[in-house]
């Protein structure tokens, strides 16, 4: 896998950089999206969270009571997992970060860095077409772009972290 | 609604709404929850409907306004069906009303607390118009008995999420300015908005302001649900930080706290050595007036006094200014503090408690001098 390729893999995956950096938390990751993200809200809720084990297992049993489909067994490596993920030592998610300037700096702000801050992004170095593909998988894991911004937002990257 | 109706009807809706509030915060895709950035607010003292924050539990519903009524029923001698057509027959109200997310600046909270993660701008202000929700309750003959009025939107929980429902005290629910809102800025209310009705509970935080309404339930006590009797409530003492509360030592959130927010110049902004710079922002106080807001641009180690536009009504915020020229190079700590006519200010250091709730610590920005 090439090093572009290979910072492609990683920032597509906002909500499982450790499914996609170790093998076995794939499978939490998916349990959690047809649970989850693919039926009750989308991602960015999850994402934007700060907790601890204690906080994420209570939000997790919470959402089992409202129905959330996630077996008893499952409930403890998922809590784990997002508390992994999405805890008080990540950066707090903000409007304010330091994106840069751009026609579609808002799109980026609102679309990408409610899930993830700025520095996975620059992490890739991406062609036009790369970055064609890192937005449509973005958008197929439950980023929300609107239709009519997409090519602003491909422009703005391209422009900004290019090759 | 199975999964395939809510992704279809869902789609549509956040695609209709966040086409038009383009350039707002995603807080959540969905359900739909966009925050206001400050500098959208710095527009004026009206907050336009495509700029206003947005803030729902379930996805959208879909509602036809030919089909659609209102029922009012419970403690009441005559239970109505009404339609749009007579709703509009009422005496009609226009208000002007500043509305806040109660979890305003829950991002901010240390431990952090889970939630939407609104930083400033889940709040905005608009001209609300529609009907006395009293004259509604008159007119089905409230009994002696009620003690709340219980109120139900089109909106629906998918699987077994609690439905969003939520009562208010029939002394709130009588007060002549609590009102069922059919206008917004002038404008039919947008869906994201509660189209083609909601509450408008002046001066309380905004999750009392139901939306999409269609059932009135007039009753002895409060809502029985998760979102009257264990979100939207507060500790009823202060609590050390981390510390989780059992629902039953907690009190409903109802009016707003005083607070303030900078609006312009952002956080962060660099200006230069000499310049003169209008630090400017919104102040609001739920139920109480503003009676002045100061700024400190020494990380508040001494305060002036502001100047407070003209635009002002009972329930709204009001624009304070403040013309300071950058004295020499370096970083500033600029803060605003507001008080109100309860004789309360905003505090310095924030208060904690489980939801995040009521956040109004003294706004601070960073404004750095070049030379």
């Amino acid at each position: 896998m090439s090093k572009v390729n290979l910072a492609i893999f990683f920032l597509i995956c906002p909500l499982a950089d450790i499914a996609c950096a170790q093998g076995p938390a794939a499978g939490i990751v998916q349990k959690m999206e047809a649970a989850c993200t693919r039926v009750c809200h989308g991602p960015s809720l999850i994402a934007q969270q700060r907790l601890d084990v204690a906080g994420w297992t209570r939000e997790v049993n919470k959402m089992v009571g409202w129905g959330a489909d996630i077996a008893g067994s499952d409930r403890e490596e998922l809590s784990r997992y997002l508390a992994e993920m999405f805890n008080n030592t990540r950066p707090r998610p903000s409007s304010a970060q330091a994106a840069p300037e751009g026609k579609a700096k808002n799109v980026f702000q609102t679309s990408c860095l409610g899930c993830h801050d700025v520095t996975p992004t620059a992490r890739i170095k991406a062609d036009r077409a790369g970055w064609m593909r890192v937005v449509e998988r973005m958008v197929n894991w439950g980023a929300y772009i609107p239709p009519e911004r997409k090519e602003d937002l491909i422009d703005y990257l391209v422009t900004n972290f290019t090759q | 609604m199975n999964r395939r109706d809510f992704a279809l009807s869902n789609a549509g809706f956040l695609l209709q709404a966040a086409t038009i509030k383009k350039d707002l915060i995603i807080r959540s895709e969905s359900p739909a929850d966009f925050e206001t950035p400050v500098q959208l607010l710095d527009k004026g003292w009206i907050t336009s409907n495509e700029d206003h924050y947005v803030r729902s539990h379930l996805p959208f519903p879909s509602v036809q306004l030919n089909n659609w009524n209102l029922a009012v029923e419970g403690e009441v001698n005559r239970s109505l069906k009404l339609t749009m057509p007579d709703i509009r027959a009422f005496n009609e109200v226009t208000r002007t009303v500043t509305l806040e997310c109660s979890g305003n600046g829950r991002a901010f909270a240390d431990p952090p607390v889970p939630g939407l993660q609104w930083e400033k701008g889940a709040v905005g202000t608009a001209r609300w118009t529609g009907i006395r929700l009293r004259d509604v309750l008159m007119k089905a003959q409230v009994k002696p008995a009620a003690k709340h009025v219980i109120l139900n939107g089109a909106d629906l929980p998918i699987r077994a999420v609690p439905d969003f429902v939520r009562s208010i005290p029939i002394e709130k629910a009588m007060h002549p300015d609590t009102m069922l809102a059919y206008r917004m800025n002038g404008d039919t209310i947008p869906i994201y908005h509660g189209f083609p009705l909601r509450l408008i509970v002046p001066g309380w935080e905004a999750a009392a302001s139901t939306k999409w309404i269609t059932n009135i339930r007039v009753s002895e006590a409060e809502a029985s649900g998760f979102f009257m009797q264990t979100a939207y409530r507060i500790p009823n003492r202060p609590v050390a930080p981390g510390t989780i509360v059992d629902p039953k030592d907690t009190v409903p959130y109802t009016a707003l706290n005083v607070k303030s927010i900078f609006t312009s110049p952002l956080d962060g902004a660099t200006v230069p050595i000499g310049s003169s710079i209008q630090l400017r922002g919104f102040a609001w106080a739920g139920e109480a007036d503003i009676t002045r807001v100061d700024v400190s641009t020494d990380a508040g180690r001494t305060w002036s006094i502001t100047v407070l536009d003209k635009d002002k009504a009972r329930y709204t915020w009001r624009r304070f200014r403040y013309l300071w020229r950058a004295p020499r190079a370096g970083s500033f700590v600029v803060m605003s503090r507001a008080t109100d006519s309860q004789g309360r200010t905003q505090p310095l250091a924030a208060s904690w408690n489980p939801s995040g709730y009521m956040y109004n610590v003294s706004d601070k920005i960073q404004i750095n001098v070049k030379g």
